[in-house]
Formats: C-alpha cells, structure tokens, sequence
C-alpha cells in the first residue's frame, strides 16, 4: 500500500491533538496491524498522560472489537484493489461506523493477572526502600504512580547526601534486585546528582538534597498514592 | 534534522524561549541531530527576570523534529515543531518541567526528561 493510502486512514487514528504531535503508520506496518489487529500502544510514547494509560489499564481502546477489526480488514483489503475509488470516503464510513480508533491492546490481561503485578512489584519496591534505608537514604517514599504514567507502577524518592552515598545506594539496590529477583537496572551507570535506575515496573530515583527540593517530584506527582513503608513506622516509634 | 543556525523552541520552563543550535555534539562532522542528541546552543530569546538569559550558550537535547521519527516497527512520528530541552553539563534538565509530547527514544538515554513530563 502506499504511504499515502495509509496517512489518509492513519493520521486520524494516531493525532495526538494535545500535543500537535502527528502519527502515522507505513503501509507495511499496517499490513502486520491489520493481520495482528492489533498495535501494543503503549509503544506510542507519546501523549503519556491519557492516551496509552487506557492501554495499560487493559481497557480497550476503542469500541472496536476484534471482530469489527476484522470487518475493517476486508473493506481496507477491497479498497486496495480498486485503486480508483476514493478511499478517504471509504475510510470516511467505516470511521463513522465503528469510532476512531482502530487499535487495541494486544498485551490485555485479566484484572486478577493485573493485581498480581501489582503486588509483585509493590513488594519489590519495598525491598528496595528497605534496603536504601539501610545504606542511610534520607526522606524515602515510594508512590504508586500507575494511574499517571504509562511507564511505570512504583517510584522510589530517596535523598542521598553525598555523592558516595548515592554510588553506594545504587550499588546495594543492583545487587539486590540481581540476586533475588534476577532483574537489571537500566538508566544511569555512573553518580549524578540525580541517579535513575529503571527496574521496568519500579523506577528509583536517588537524589541530592539540592536537587530533591528544586525538582520537587512529591508535588509533581501528588496525585499519586504513597505507600506505607514497615521501617518508617518504626523509627517513628522508636522516637 | 537540526544543524547548526537552526532555530527550536523550547519545551521547558527553564526560562529560555528560543535556541540557534551552534554545534552538533557527538562527532567531529556529522551534519544533522535527531531526536535524543545533545546539541549546543545559544538563547535567543528569554523570559525576562529567569536565570537564563539571551545569548548565552547551553546544551539542550532535542525532544521534538518536524523531521519523522522512524521506529522498527514501522511508526513514523513527526510533530509540528523543533523543540529541545536545555541541560546542564551533567545531563539533568534547568527546568523543573517539560511541556508537550516526548518521544520514548529519550528514555534510553534520559530517562530523567520522561519523569518531569
């Protein structure tokens, strides 16, 4: 198909009109959609806010259905070989037929399946805030952020006060997640100032002081729901 | 497809409104940045009473081209303007927030600018 076939399907699809960002899809690759019926959305990387978080959340995306994918598939399929016609019309009809939106999640899973992740991860966070509380992290939380952004479930914040302090957080934190949960970090492999590292569903970000305040993350993402930390309790008994 | 005397807007509140891309970071005669580069620039225009100010030099990274994006999975991605993100010598962005689209190709190598999107 040619491309400019697909943009005049494509563009509408994808429009991220928040944003002014325009998306559109190569006549290969809408071949592989429509055998697929499918697109992994969250891929998209774009308008994370609201558009591939309806992915995440398993919702699918359109009132589409398969099955009305698969309608859409031979009328796209009959529009290929009568090249003549006017496909935007065509494509006009079928958008008022069945919505704009032509793709859905490929990666749903049931809503058990989805609390289980959940809890995996949530669990995993944990570990991870204790263990940066043993190296003396300062100020740690860890926020549930899966409602607001697309990429992630769980954000770890802790203060470090030296740049020694944050190498040895990061360090201790790797290990763990190697040795007991065989996972490897992504993000930055050398101190800064404000350090990352992405474990895929639990994001830990370990900062300087400095840093922490003039980024303020707490109040960019307090929407989120902070989690109870077991060794925050008892240092407050403690005291 | 930036090169240098190219102008971007910017997509943070670091103070800075416009940039002239003056120099490609990463080779000594590579001719064009894409998405997730890291160019230097100078400001062309600012936001009056912010720290930064015109005619200074930064780096920024680009965030945004109106040239497409391909990815592997055959997507093409292209947005309506030339945006970057000014930087600083470490990597983490002068601003405290970042406007508009990002394309996931800037997670790999600045995972920060996701955060504060």
């Amino acid at each position: 198909m040619e491309l400019a076939s697909s943009t005049s399907l494509m563009p509408r699809a994808f429009d991220c009109c928040s944003h002014g960002a325009k998306l559109s899809v190569k006549g290969a690759f809408l071949g592989k959609l429509r055998a697929q019926a499918a697109g992994n959305v969250s891929g998209l990387g774009c308008c994370s806010r609201s558009f591939p978080q309806k992915a995440r959340d398993g919702s699918v995306l359109s009132p589409l259905r398969s099955r009305k994918v698969g309608a859409l598939r031979v009328s796209v399929k009959a529009a290929n070989s009568d090249a003549s016609q006017d496909t935007d019309e065509m494509y006009d009809d079928l958008f008022k037929k069945y919505g704009q939106v032509v793709f859905k999640s490929s990666d749903q899973k049931p809503a058990s399946a989805e609390v289980t992740d959940d809890s995996e991860s949530l669990s995993f966070a944990v570990e991870l805030a204790k263990v940066a509380s043993e190296v003396k992290a300062g100020d740690i939380k860890v926020l549930f952020v899966k409602r607001l952004v697309y990429w992630t479930r769980f954000f770890i914040i802790a203060t470090a006060f030296s740049r020694p302090q944050i190498e040895a957080i990061g360090s201790r934190i790797r290990d763990l997640a190697e040795k007991q949960y065989g996972k490897f970090p992504t993000g930055d492999y050398k101190p800064n100032s404000w350090t990352l590292l992405d474990f895929g569903d639990v994001v830990v970000h370990i900062m300087l002081p400095p840093q922490r305040e003039y980024y303020n993350l707490e109040e960019f993402y307090a929407n989120a729901t902070p989690i109870e930390l077991p060794f925050e309790n008892q240092q407050t008994f403690r005291g | 497809m930036i090169q240098p005397q190219t102008l971007l807007n910017v997509a943070d509140n670091s103070g800075a409104r416009k940039l002239m891309c003056i120099r490609i970071i990463g080779a000594s005669n590579r001719r064009y940045a894409h998405i997730g580069d890291i160019i230097v620039a100078v400001i062309k225009e600012a936001v009056p009473n912010m720290p930064l100010e015109r005619s200074e030099v930064i780096r920024a990274v680009i965030v945004r081209t109106c040239k497409e994006l391909k990815r592997d999975n055959g997507m093409i991605i292209r947005y309506d303007d030339n945006a970057a993100v000014v930087i600083d010598q470490e990597g983490n962005p002068k601003g405290t927030r970042i406007f508009g689209a990002i394309a996931r190709e800037l997670r790999q190598s600045f995972w920060v600018m996701c955060t504060v999107q």
